[in-house]
Formats: C-alpha cells, sequence, structure tokens
C-alpha cells in the first residue's frame, strides 16, 4: 500500500483518470454520449491491470488482459451469425487467448507474434472442417472466426505486450486515445459533416495528444522528438481504424442507440484501441527500445 | 438464515454462468412484487435450468421446483443426485402413466405450499431455435389455479451455447426476456393458445434478432433404403434405380462400396478414408467362421456406414442417397439371429428408438438393456445416432430361392447364408417394416422380390416420386 502512496507515477495516473471519468460523465449527463457508450467503466479496468501490472506482477496482469480479449471475443460470436457446426472451431478461437497471454509474460515475442496469424489460422479451419455437417458456407465460418480472433486478440495483445515492456508507455496511449475519443464526440455533436468533423478532431486532437505524451514522455523513457512523432500519429492511425470498425459495426448491427451488455458494449468501447496498438508497439520496438542507454 | 444450497447457487453457480457465458435481463422487475407462481419457457438446452434460476430473487431459491425427466437425468447417479439437491425438482416419467399423476400431484401440493414451480410446456428439447406446440398441461393447470399467476419466460442464446445433440458449450452471451405476471379464467386450450403465442411474439421481437448471413435453405439429401434378405437382388435393384434416379439430379449408392450418379452415369469420385476402412471391415467381416465372430465386424461396418451417409452430404451433397440395407433398420432385424425368442415388435420398436437417439422415454434400467448390453455400451459411447431413412422398401424373397441364387454366385458363403437363418431373417425384416411403418412415420413399402426387375423398378420408382412431390407441395 505504501509502495502506491509513494508513487507519483500511479498517483498521476490516478489523477488523470479521474479527471477523464469525470468529463465522461459530464458528456453522458449533457447527453452528448450514450450511457452505454461510457468510457469510465473500461478505463479503471484498464488501470486495475496497470495497477496490478506495476504493484503485484506483471503474470497477473496478464490474465486480466486475457480477460478482456476473452470478453471482446464472446461478444464478437454473440453477435455473428454462425452455424452450429463451427462451435469447435469456435472454441479453438477462445483457446488461443491463455496462449498469447503466457508468451506474452514470458516475452517470447517470435512465438506471440506468430500464434495467431500462422497456428490458429492454420487449426481453425482444421477444426470446422471436422465439426462441418453441410459444406455449404464454410469459408464465410473461418473468415469470420478468424477475423475475430484478429481483432480482438491479436491487437488487443499488442496493447499488452506494449504494457509488459513499458506499462507507462500503455498508459499513455490509453489516455490519449480516451481523450481523443472524448474530443472526438465533442466535435462530432458541434460540427456536422463527416469530413469537417474528422479534420477538425485531427487538428485539435494533435497539440493535445502531443502535449499529454511529452509531459510523460520521463516516465515512458520517450526521446523528445518521438513524443512528438508518434503525437501526430496516434490520432491519425485512431481515426483510420475508428473509420473502418464503425463501417463492421454497422453491419454486426451495434448502434449507440441500441447498446447493451453483451450486444456491442465492449466492442463499441475499445474500438479505438485495434488499430492504434499494433502500431504504437512496433513503434516503440524499432524506434526507441533498445535504442536507449537504459530500458 | 441461509442454506447451503442457496449459498452454493449463489456463489459458484451465478458467478460461473455470468462469467462464462453473458446474461442479459431484460423486464426483471416483473418477477418481483409476486410470491407464488408457474414459470414456463422455451426449452432448448441443458442451459435453460440454470439460466432460470439464475433469475430468481434469492429468496425464492429454495422454494422453487423445476419439472424434469426423470428418466433423462437417471442416466448418470451422481448427476440425478447433485440435480435432486440444487433444484429439488418434482420427477416425472414420461413413460409411466401411474407416475405421471404421482408428478401432478406433486406438483399441486407444491402450488398449494405457496411454492414455485419451473416448467417447460414443449415437454422436451426442442430442434435450435425452434418453438415446438405445447403440451397441455400448463393449461390444465392454470385454470385450476386461477390466483397463481404464470409468467412466461423467453430464453434466448441457449439454443446457440449448447443445442441438443451437442456436448460442448460455448461462451456466448444469452437474453432473458421476462413478460409480465397473467392471471387467467378462460378454459384450459385457451390459456395454453395464449401462452404460447405470447413466447411467440418475443421471440419475434427487435432485441431477438441478430446478424444474419444470407444462406441458401441446406439441402438435405432424402435417403431410399432397398432392405431384403442376401440373394434377393437388392443390390442390382438399388443400382438400377440409382441410375435411374440420377438422369434428373445426383445420387450417392452406399453398396459395398460408395458410387455417385450422375446424368445417368457413373462418375469418379475423390476417395474417402471412411469409405476404405468400411471396406477392409467389410472384408473382414465376410470371412467370419462364427456368428459370434461375425457380430462385431459387422457392427463397425454398419457404424461406419451410417457415418458414410454424413461423409457424402459432406463432400459430395448428392440430392438422394440410396441405401443397399439400411444400418439402422438391419442392425435392429439382425438381433434375431442371435435371440430369437426375445424378437418381436415391442423389442424391435425400443431398440430402434434407443438406436436413432430418440430414447427419451426409454429409461437405463429398461429390460432390453439386459438382453441386449451391446445397446447399453453403444449408447454410452454415444453411437446410438443412426439415421432413419425417408422410404424403405423390403424386397420379399422366398427363403429358398434366395439360397440357390447365392448358391449360384460360386462365392464363398457367409455364416448367415442358408436356409434356416435367412428364413428367420426374412420374418425379423417383416416385422421390422411393421414397427417403421406403423410407429415411425416412414414411408414403407414390401415388394414381391419373384417379379421380373422392370416391374419392381416401376413400382419402387412412382412410389418415389409420388413421395418426392408431396414434399414439395409440403415445402412450398
Amino acid at each position: 500500500m505504501d509502495k502506491i502512496i509513494d508513487d507519483p507515477q500511479i498517483l498521476t495516473l490516478t489523477a488523470a483518470f479521474i479527471v477523464l471519468s469525470l468529463v465522461n460523465i459530464v458528456l453522458i449527463l449533457s447527453g452528448k454520449q450514450s450511457r452505454f457508450r461510457s468510457y469510465s467503466g473500461y478505463i479503471w479496468y484498464f488501470f486495475l491491470i496497470f495497477l496490478i501490472g506495476e504493484t503485484v506482477s506483471f503474470y497477473l496482469a496478464a490474465w486480466f488482459w486475457g480477460f478482456l480479449c476473452f470478453f471482446a471475443l464472446r461478444e464478437f460470436f454473440s453477435m455473428i451469425d454462425f452455424r452450429l457446426q463451427d462451435r469447435f472451431g469456435i472454441v479453438g478461437a477462445y483457446f488461443s487467448v491463455p496462449f498469447m497471454m503466457h508468451f506474452i509474460h514470458t516475452d517470447w515475442y517470435n512465438m506471440f507474434i506468430i500464434t495467431i496469424p500462422v497456428y490458429s489460422f492454420l487449426i481453425i479451419p482444421f477444426l470446422v472442417a471436422i465439426g462441418g455437417k453441410d459444406r455449404e458456407g464454410a469459408i464465410n465460418s473461418i473468415g469470420i472466426i478468424d477475423f475475430g480472433l484478429f481483432l480482438f486478440v491479436y491487437c488487443i495483445g499488442h496493447l499488452a505486450y506494449l504494457s509488459f515492456y513499458n506499462i507507462w508507455m500503455a498508459a499513455m496511449l490509453l489516455i490519449n486515445v480516451v481523450i481523443f475519443d472524448m474530443l472526438a464526440i465533442i466535435i462530432e455533436s458541434k460540427a456536422g459533416g463527416k469530413w469537417k468533423s474528422t479534420v477538425l478532431s485531427y487538428i485539435t486532437s494533435v497539440p493535445v495528444i502531443i502535449a499529454v505524451t511529452l509531459s510523460v514522455s520521463g516516465w515512458c523513457l520517450l526521446p523528445v522528438f518521438h513524443a512528438v512523432i508518434l503525437g501526430l500519429v496516434i490520432p491519425a492511425v485512431i481515426i483510420i481504424g475508428n473509420y473502418t470498425i464503425r463501417y463492421i459495426e454497422s453491419d454486426l448491427g451495434i448502434m449507440s442507440e441500441n447498446l447493451m451488455p453483451g450486444k456491442g458494449v465492449i466492442i463499441d468501447s475499445i474500438k479505438s484501441l485495434l488499430y492504434v496498438s499494433p502500431v504504437v508497439l512496433h513503434y516503440y520496438l524499432y524506434f526507441i527500445r533498445g535504442k536507449l542507454p537504459v530500458g | 438464515m441461509i442454506s447451503l444450497k442457496t449459498l452454493i447457487h449463489i456463489t459458484i453457480l451465478r458467478p460461473v454462468v455470468k462469467l462464462i457465458f453473458g446474461i442479459n435481463i431484460y423486464g426483471r422487475e416483473h418477477l418481483k412484487g409476486t410470491d407464488s407462481y408457474v414459470l414456463i419457457a422455451n426449452h432448448n438446452s441443458h442451459l435453460d435450468i440454470l439460466l432460470l434460476y439464475y433469475i430468481l430473487p434469492v429468496k425464492q431459491l429454495r422454494k422453487t421446483h423445476v419439472v424434469a425427466a426423470e428418466e433423462y437425468f437417471s442416466k448418470s447417479r451422481v448427476f440425478y443426485k447433485l440435480i435432486n439437491y440444487l433444484f429439488s425438482p418434482v420427477w416425472v416419467r414420461r413413460d409411466d402413466p401411474e407416475r405421471k399423476k404421482n408428478a401432478m400431484l406433486r406438483i399441486r401440493s407444491v402450488l398449494e405450499n405457496g411454492e414455485n414451480i419451473i416448467l417447460f410446456p414443449e415437454g422436451t428439447r426442442g430442434e435450435p431455435g425452434e418453438i415446438q406446440p405445447f403440451k397441455t398441461g400448463i393449461g390444465r393447470l392454470a385454470e385450476e389455479y386461477k390466483n397463481i399467476p404464470i409468467i412466461p419466460v423467453f430464453l434466448h442464446g441457449p439454443e446457440r451455447v449448447l443445442p441438443k445433440r451437442y456436448f460442448l458449450p460455448m461462451p456466448i452471451w444469452n437474453n432473458i426476456f421476462i413478460s409480465p405476471p397473467q392471471l387467467f379464467s378462460e378454459k384450459s386450450p385457451e390459456i395454453t393458445r395464449i401462452l404460447e403465442k405470447t413466447i411467440n411474439e418475443i421471440s419475434r421481437t427487435k432485441q431477438v434478432i441478430h446478424h444474419k448471413r444470407h444462406r441458401n435453405i441446406l439441402k438435405i439429401p432424402s435417403t431410399v433404403t432397398i432392405l431384403g434378405i442376401d440373394g434377393s437382388g437388392k443390390s442390382t435393384i438399388s443400382r438400377k434405380i440409382a441410375e435411374k434416379l440420377s438422369e434428373k439430379s445426383t445420387v450417392a449408392l452406399i453398396t459395398d462400396n460408395l458410387e455417385f450418379y450422375e446424368g445417368g452415369k457413373l462418375r469418379e469420385l475423390q476417395p474417402l478414408v471412411t469409405e476404405k476402412v468400411r471396406g477392409i471391415v467389410g472384408k473382414y467381416a465376410k470371412q467370419a467362421k462364427s456368428l459370434k465372430m461375425y457380430k462385431f465386424p459387422k457392427l463397425t461396418e454398419m457404424l461406419l456406414r451410417d457415418f458414410l451417409m454424413d461423409e457424402c452430404r459432406k463432400w459430395y451433397s448428392p440430392d438422394m442417397i440410396i441405401l443397399d440395407g439400411c444400418p439402422l433398420l438391419n442392425l435392429v432385424s439382425w438381433a434375431i439371429l442371435y435371440k430369437e425368442e426375445e424378437f418381436n415388435e415391442e423389442l424391435c420398436l425400443k431398440a430402434l428408438k434407443i438406436l436413432s437417439s430418440r430414447d427419451q422415454d426409454i429409461s437405463r434400467d429398461d429390460r432390453i438393456f439386459n438382453v441386449f448390453p451391446e445397446l447399453r455400451s453403444m449408447t454410452k459411447l454415444k453411437l446410438n445416432r443412426l439415421k432413419l431413412p425417408e422410404s424403405v422398401f423390403l424386397l420379399d424373397v422366398d427363403p429358398s430361392i434366395a439360397f440357390r441364387r447365392i448358391e449360384s454366385r460360386g462365392e464363398q458363403r457367409q455364416v448367415h447364408e442358408n436356409i434356416d437363418k435367412l428364413s428367420k431373417l426374412r420374418d425379423a425384416y417383416l416385422t421390422t417394416m411393421k414397427v417403421v411403418s406403423r410407429k415411425m412415420g416412414v414411408t414403407a413399402k414390401t415388394i414381391d422380390g419373384c417379379g421380373t426387375m422392370a416391374e419392381i423398378l416401376t413400382e419402387i420408382l412412382e412410389i418415389i416420386k409420388s413421395s418426392n412431390t408431396e414434399k414439395k407441395c409440403f415445402d412450398s
């Protein structure tokens, strides 16, 4: 307990998260945001992961990352239309989650990178073929299962890996993503058009995100130059990711009016993270890690 | 004072169900304020009971009883005791009218004590996603207890989580829709109708619908079986039928080997592993010296033959499958060679039901399991999923003629190929045909096998054609 109170980093993180939650509550009360599109719930889940990873052990934190993947994947599979005979493939998809988390916390990067695109993507079609009763719709089913696995385990796994290398980097990314989302909500409600609001939200969020990144760069061991670059890259990738996932959501029938637990709450909350976390992890691995004197 | 049972429900069952299978509840407020009620729900899966217990208020956990089929759950003793402890069910035996009456008495006493009943008015688990017509019991109960409200509940999700015939539960969200309590003053058939309508209406609401992909309606091939004792000419006839029918559609013929006909001609096929294995086992069975040695290889061959029907559908998806000897009917009829004195229509029906997994009304300690212990082991190994064909034709030939034909082939004779055993088999086939056509709803026709080939062929083809047109009318 003393460790937590004495740590200025954790205190700052708590303060930042409290401020973000308050903004979120104000947004909900003013009617700009749906009750279920609330970020305050899930950022505190991330806060818990970071806290455990920093103070207890990363092994335990990996379990919580695994649960997040499981819940997201379960929501995705509840919403899609799969054939009953595909259940072996779906169970196989669920089983890749613990493997991913194991490779993350043992720092086996190569295996982490190939587990899903190589082994899961080879085994799941095999499982679907074993359970298959009709040949119609097999390719569709395999595609759906693989896609869900890729988005909700592989992409979130990158964030988990980032938090394994550098928890403050992951926390920085998360705060940036939440700030961007909130700014986007405010701007969308003020400025109507799609392109207009997209450009506006990029322009307004870049200085804020650069500022946040710079202010925590000391803890992330992030050089100033890279902090500025990340400040420019993160909002751009979030916009691309948001655009894509929203298109997929519209096919799945996730709309802000009918969000319910099990009907898109988790997918809608974490959608901005999905594209940005692999990009930031690889940026970190390529440009920053190993090039620093310490870390 | 919280009992251990309530504690187990709150601390173990509920969190586990919530964590693994997410649960959404709509209309929880309808359960508040009412003290004694009858919950009715659609029944698709074993998970239904857990979900219905999940929505109950904690106080009601001890006071609620689910109506469950005893003969189904008593198959494992530990499981039976566990269910008995956790859900304190009112056991119903569907096969015994005396005990059925007892169950009704117990339901009455439960309701008179001011306790709750959970009832599945469909009677048994239906096909995934379908609501079967309700049984009349719920209407009679509601007519009798006019002051006890009935709460219809619609469960959406369990049919995908753990459907009938699948053993692997899958983590998928479940939605529970609770509709307001209803009191009735109508007559019982009317009440049943209203309740059925209520649940059907919820099943069509907007929240229930999830993402649907465009999908052609699955083509399930219709199966035609030619039965007959050895030497009745069934292989020749079935090949002729396959050739004839394949002029307009695709036909798979399962005889000693698998053949595929298209456009009236035999077509080359990618070989299947199951088919190869079956060939080897079949050859081994033919060399058997005694009936005892014959039993096991033949049984394996029959099971593989049945599995081949699935494989056929999976890899070739033909319009029609023609079977030279149906595994299910053959196995049942062959019982006569082993236990002649026991073989009769009743046993035949029971064996058919067990082997085609329609055995809900047959208890675990039925006499048939003592007579044929193989049935018990097959049920345990889940090998009792044999398929019932849509139409069956028996080529009825006098055993002496059949025997002469076999002799003229000049091949090595199999164990059962003598006049005595062939005539026994013929009787067994006739009994099976009787049972199948009367009790199982299959088109079955006995045809005199002594006629000319052309006569037999036209007769069979006509029946197949007429049954096919009937089906088409039904579909449209």
